[in-house]
């Protein structure tokens, strides 16, 4: 019989695109990698040669080109998860301006042993200041919203990066069950809570609750997660497996709901649903 | 690529000019220390 065509993706699939972002693909930053690859080629030949001095230079100037590239790569997520949140605090480490130091360094470094040392720091020169031009630099201030207290929104900032990586967290364990339903169940839980952040950081006035609430769920939607993955394999197949999905459906339930309490601002309803979780949880065997 | 807030096309060219040569000065230097290996 035939059938028409529908993946999980389609209209009506089981796996939902909304709130998604693509990731802008920066091609120059990916060249880098290519780039870089004759110097580690003029390495090998170095140490095919047994000239341990220009191999060990020039292995030296790939390693800084490398993970000056993998740095830029870095720095640019870490410039588009900025850019994607409401606040957001800058990124701890500034990768890409270390990462057109490490660049300029890189050709420094090859050019001096192959060509001199003053050409070594012209090109240098020109790599990092076309480096900084071209990748721009890591976003430096905090942003957020007028209106609403900088240290408001710093809270709310850290708040919110630290429940992301709980969500890293469940992803991780989630995936290391492979089970696809399992996966792909965590992956929308995530997605959900991701759309609670952003009303989070729309308005952080109510940073207390919605912490009291992230806390509870999120740490509890990943201790069960964990404790679940943790099973051996046999015992995943029998109820267990049953249980933990219906958890699931619970918690992510929760989340749209609060949600909308959360931008309702009915305080009582949504301390009544945290009880509920907490005992949920209790009885699941996981202490909240 | 796409335009983004406050960015105009003769400044994204002059990022992607810029964005180029540094992917042909690391090449070249490559490929300058290639030759002279050989």
């Amino acid at each position: 019989m035939a059938q028409r065509f529908g993946g999980k993706y389609s209209p009506g699939g089981s796996q939902s695109l909304e709130g998604r972002r693509p990731e802008r693909v920066n091609v120059f930053a990916r060249l880098l990698y290519v780039a870089a690859l004759p110097v580690l080629v003029a390495g090998l030949m170095a140490v095919a040669g047994g000239s341990a001095i220009e191999a060990a230079i020039e292995l030296a100037a790939f390693a800084l080109l490398i993970v000056g590239a993998w740095l830029l790569n870095e720095g640019i997520k870490a410039e588009q998860a900025f850019a994607a949140r409401t606040i957001a605090r800058p990124p701890a480490v500034p990768r890409k301006i270390l990462a057109a130091g490490l660049t300029a360094a890189g050709v420094l470094v090859a050019q001096a042993a192959n060509v001199g040392v003053i050409e070594g720091v012209i090109f240098g020169a020109i790599t990092a200041v076309a480096h900084l031009m071209g990748f721009g630099l890591d976003p430096l201030a905090a942003k957020g919203i007028e209106g609403v207290g900088r240290a408001e929104s710093q809270r709310a900032a850290l708040a919110i990066e630290e429940a992301e990586a709980v969500v890293v967290e469940i992803r991780k364990a989630a995936g290391s069950v492979r089970d696809r339903e399992i996966a792909d169940r965590a992956e929308a839980l995530a997605e959900r809570a991701r759309a609670l952040f952003r009303t989070v950081e729309e308005d952080p006035r109510d940073l207390r609750r919605a912490r009291k609430f992230l806390g509870v769920y999120l740490e509890g939607a990943r201790d069960a997660t964990v404790k679940y993955a943790g099973l051996s394999t046999e015992l995943r197949g029998g109820p267990a497996r049953g249980e933990y999905l219906a958890l699931l459906t619970d918690l992510e339930a929760s989340f749209a709901t609060h949600r909308e309490v959360l931008l309702a601002d009915d305080k009582t309803d949504l301390d009544i649903e945290i009880e509920v979780l907490r005992e949920r949880l209790k009885q699941e065997g996981l202490e909240a | 690529m796409v335009l983004g807030a406050g960015q105009t096309g003769e400044g994204l060219m002059l990022r992607g000019f810029a964005a180029f040569v540094v992917v042909a000065i690391v090449l070249f230097t490559g490929l300058a220390a290639f030759g002279a290996a050989l």
